[in-house]
């Protein structure tokens, strides 16, 4: 394996790995250093939302990436199908948030209301209950199901297929991809810097931290700024039964192959990625409430990660203050943002990543900087 | 029944070392809940030891479970809440079971809580293994204990161990034996038992009564240095294909082929709640790590029997007895010198059970579940994965573990959680990436440990969950 | 076809896929799987090919079937009941 590169990349989670795919596209040398097999992986427990839908609601220029990625996610599903093989069920039927009182539907108005008038394409509708049974012949609602905000622009994916196929595609395009590593150091050498894990030391002009949760541990040596109040979320997923639910919806998906994924859980709960009965029956009452069918399905499986979010739940794209050529990219909607950050954010961090175009997401607007 | 919620000692598991611990603790003046997921005590080896004990069928059972029913007797006769047809769903430390009943979950509490869940078969992989009418030799084995009921023949058996051949000479007795003994023992049997003769000395009884079973006195056709087997067939098995190391081939045609190499611990239970899995060279599996006193780590967790390393029946009753003293222990019930006086007897036998398992394990290792499957060979039963698309995956993704391979493919994420797929993924993993055994481990295990379903799930009674406010 | 060598409980009926099928009272139903001439209880996905009962003691899942007023179960860990309707696990399984 080379010992060089001119962009080292620290996570192979979906975001490292979409990073990666669009750096190594654009023909830099890169190495993906991906952690050990029980490594906190958030990535595991995406939920496979591409979600658009009052995102940024606060933050117009959140908004404004979130629906450039979901715009690119056509064609960047059926380039990760051309060049891995690999079909990540990409599908943008839009989105359903369900409302179970007529205030919760008047809340998702406002804000719906609040979007289009800042974003003059987006697009959202209030359905009635009735609308909403025309459009889910298949599906028994649940007697609180007063409404629903839909909007188009929402979709999903299969969030493990796309981590796979980002790695296998990075792999593909020339990409490093070291697995099982835990890094102990990564310090500044003439030219770059010298990254030294359990087993192997490698030397690259760039650093990228894209380790989600563990990135924190980078905060202080590398001076990083970057603040993260992890959020434990809960998932449950049933048996598979014949397809009826093909939108993307809040709590509730479908996937292609027939499972049911519901949600979720936000709970702070430090690092721990347990999961407890209290998620799974608040899981299981909120999926009853709008889909009652639900509850003959039998439950496969409980698991539980750890959403990596900053403080205003906005990303982070920004550089150490001290080291330049160091990066930080730390951001919830992973899976969502996929696009864009094999795409137009690789192209802008190949670059330099100098240029003001992410300014809107630098991390000293949190005060303190460094990680607690 | 009592409506219990709290004891001092939790059991999990009404075998042979749930009953002994649940016997020796209940002396020692502990209250005792012992949960188990069938319908009567004494584990998958005396499974259904009090129905059978007055039916014909005890005949053909053999004299170890009729010893059995006199230990199943005398556990329902202690004093211990017993709790049947109980399927643990979730554990929680300090100590927490939740349990399925009926259509409900039901929360117990205790101080301590001994995991007594002992084993499975291992899986053994090959061609045609998903066909119906594949069976594993213990599920034959169930199949007669609980219905007195012979699988449609003509039935060979593939494999090796104990348990393969007291099937056979069960089966030779209820009148119905074998087409064949597709052996997979590797060669080298004689040599490897008279390494293994001092373990052997340590139960020479159980030696003489095995060396009886051996096919070469019950007539059975016996084809020696079997390598590969295949399943063949349509819409079931009708026809074996093997293979011996010497290049041989053969077919049968058969209704019903049962395979068995050996056993492996039903760990995910004690691995949910902290327990450390070890490799264990011997076993070709995973123990869990324990304490002289059978505690796992975490306080008040203590594990016995085949659930924590493959032993055997009386090494799991001396594992119970061992682990309820050392609970009595750390209670403050006995003093270090009584506790040591109570466990010296039974170390002695504890060591003599090692000794003559580890016989076992030489001269019977897994062999065919330890071979490369072909490509086209499912791995992962539930979500029908192939050792090929595996092993791509893991070679492209360079897993180092089996649960980024789960991740990327699905396997070990179907209604089996894995316990199917665990220990073939693991050598698949091992094998293409190159590392020892011990540094691949195994699935997450992940509840429902049992099935439920999304209704009883929302009905439980748990605590509230606490929202983060999503913004700070 | 084989059927118990040593009884194991009253005769009842139940259904499986519609068809009557005689059972021994409080055994496995996995048991009566094995006895008919179709022994398989669920088909696979994706590739629905047929399954049956391989472990008899929860531990592999392939014999999944579902019961009237009950859901999805493993057959190797239900016993009969008379009259008990019972289904073979073939994909796809309906939501409603």
């Amino acid at each position: 394996m080379d010992r060089e590169f001119e962009i080292a990349i620290v996570g192979g989670g979906v975001v490292g790995a979409a990073i990666g795919y669009g750096l190594a596209k654009l023909g830099r040398r890169v190495i993906v250093i991906d952690g050990a097999d029980d490594a906190l992986r958030a990535s595991r427990t995406n939920f496979g939302l591409i979600w658009v839908q009052g995102k940024g609601d606060e933050c117009p220029e959140y908004h404004r990436i979130t629906r450039q990625s979901a715009d690119l996610w056509p064609a960047f599903a059926m380039e990760l199908k051309i060049l891995t093989g690999i079909d990540v069920e990409h599908r943008r039927n839009g989105g359903l948030l369900f409302c179970v009182s007529e205030s919760q539907a008047e809340e998702e108005r406002i804000i719906g209301e609040k979007m289009a008038g800042i974003h003059p394409d987006y697009h959202f509708e209030m359905l009635d209950r009735s609308r909403l049974e025309n459009m889910l012949p298949d599906i028994r609602l649940g007697p609180q199901v007063c409404a629903a905000s839909f909007s188009h622009m929402d979709g999903d994916v299969n969030p493990l297929l796309v981590l796979r196929a980002l790695l296998d595609g990075f792999v593909r395009l020339g990409g490093t991809l070291a697995t099982g590593e835990n890094i102990y150091s990564i310090t500044p050498i003439l030219g770059g810097f010298r990254l030294a894990t359990n087993a192997l030391t490698v030397e690259a002009e760039r650093v990228i931290v894209a380790a989600g949760n563990d990135s924190t541990d980078f905060a202080k040596s590398l001076d990083l700024p970057i603040r993260l109040v992890p959020e434990r979320g809960q998932l449950l997923i049933t048996e598979r039964v014949a397809p009826v639910f093909s939108y993307a919806a809040s709590g509730i998906r479908q996937t292609v192959t027939g499972t049911f994924q519901l949600g979720t859980t936000n709970e702070r709960v430090g690092r721990s990625v347990d999961v407890t009965s209290g998620g799974a029956r608040h899981i299981a009452n909120r999926a009853l409430n709008v889909m009652p069918d639900l509850g003959a399905l039998r439950v496969i499986r409980q698991w539980g990660g750890l959403r990596v979010l900053t403080p205003d739940g906005v990303p982070v794209y920004d550089r150490s203050r001290r080291y330049p050529g160091v990066h930080v990219v730390a951001c919830h909607s992973g899976v969502t943002l996929a696009a864009l950050h094999s795409g137009p954010f690789a192209e802008w961090l190949a670059a330099g990543g100098r240029d003001p175009s992410y300014a809107a997401f630098c991390g000293s607007r949190f005060t303190m900087g460094v990680a607690a | 029944m009592k409506a219990i919620s709290r004891a001092d000692l939790l059991i999990v598991g009404a075998g042979p070392a749930g009953m002994a611990a649940a016997r020796r603790a209940l002396r020692g003046g502990l209250s005792v809940v012992v949960l188990d997921s069938q319908s009567q005590p004494g584990g998958q080896i005396w499974r259904n030891a009090c129905r059978n004990s007055t039916s014909p069928i005890i005949k053909v059972l053999g004299s170890e479970y009729r010893r059995g029913i006199r230990q199943v007797e005398s556990f329902l006769a202690c004093g211990a809440d017993y709790i049947p047809d109980a399927q643990v769903s979730r554990l929680g430390q300090g100590w927490t079971i939740e349990y399925v009943k009926g259509a409900e979950i039901r929360t117990l509490k205790g101080r301590y809580l001994l995991l007594a869940t002992g084993a499975q078969e291992r899986p053994v992989p090959f061609s045609g293994w998903t066909l119906p009418g594949v069976m594993t030799v213990g599920a034959a084995q169930i199949l007669l204990k609980t219905a007195g009921q012979l699988p449609q023949g003509p039935v060979a058996v593939v494999g090796s161990g104990p348990l393969a051949l007291l099937y056979m000479q069960q089966m030779r007795l209820a009148g119905a034996a074998p087409v064949a003994y597709l052996d997979t023992t590797p060669r080298g049997l004689i040599g490897r038992s008279l390494r293994g003769f001092r373990g052997a000395m340590q139960e020479p009884g159980q030696v003489f009564k095995g060396i009886a079973w051996l096919p070469q006195f019950s007539g059975i056709r016996h084809v020696r240095n079997v390598v590969r087997v295949s399943a063949e067939g349509t819409r079931r098995v009708e026809a074996v294909r093997f293979e011996s190391s010497g290049g041989s081939h053969g077919q049968l045609e058969v209704k019903t082929l049962l395979v068995h190499e050996g056993l492996v611990p039903s760990h995910q239970l004690a691995v949910s709640v902290g327990a450390q899995l070890i490799w264990d060279v011997g076993q070709s599996a995973f123990r869990l790590e324990r304490n002289e006193w059978m505690n796992a780590g975490p306080e008040g967790l203590y594990i016995a029997g085949d659930g924590a390393r493959i032993g055997g029946a009386a090494n799991s009753e001396i594992e119970g007895e061992i682990a309820a003293i050392g609970v009595l222990f750390r209670e403050g019930a006995l003093t270090p010198a009584q506790a040591n006086a109570d466990t010296k007897p039974l170390r002695a036998l504890h060591a003599r059970q090692k000794a003559f398992r580890g016989f076992l394990d030489v001269v019977y290792p897994p062999n065919i579940a330890r071979t490369r499957p072909d490509d086209t060979t499912i791995v992962c039963r539930c979500e029908e994965l192939s050792a090929g698309e595996l092993r791509n995956a893991a070679s492209r993704g360079a897993c180092r573990g089996p649960n980024q391979l789960k991740t990327f493919t699905r396997a070990g994420m179907g209604p089996c959680q894995g316990r199917q797929c665990g220990y073939p993924v693991h050598e698949l993993v091992k094998s293409v990436a190159g590392l020892p055994a011990g540094e691949v481990g195994l699935f997450n295990p992940r509840p429902p440990f049992a099935p439920l379903t999304v209704s009883i799930l929302a009905a439980q009674e748990a605590e509230e969950v606490v929202a983060a406010s999503t913004h700070e | 076809m084989t059927s118990g060598v040593f009884p194991s409980g009253s005769a009842v009926e139940i259904t499986v896929d519609g068809r009557v099928v005689a059972a021994c009272d409080g055994e496995l139903l996995a048991a009566v799987f094995l006895r008919l001439e179709d022994i398989h209880t669920r088909t696979s996905f994706p590739s629905a090919q047929p399954r049956a009962p391989y472990c008899m003691m929860g531990v592999c899942f392939e014999c999944d079937v579902h019961v009237e007023n009950i859901g999805t179960i493993r057959s190797c860990q239900q016993t009969v009941h008379a009259g008990m309707k019972v289904e073979r696990q073939d994909y796809p399984k309906r939501l409603k």
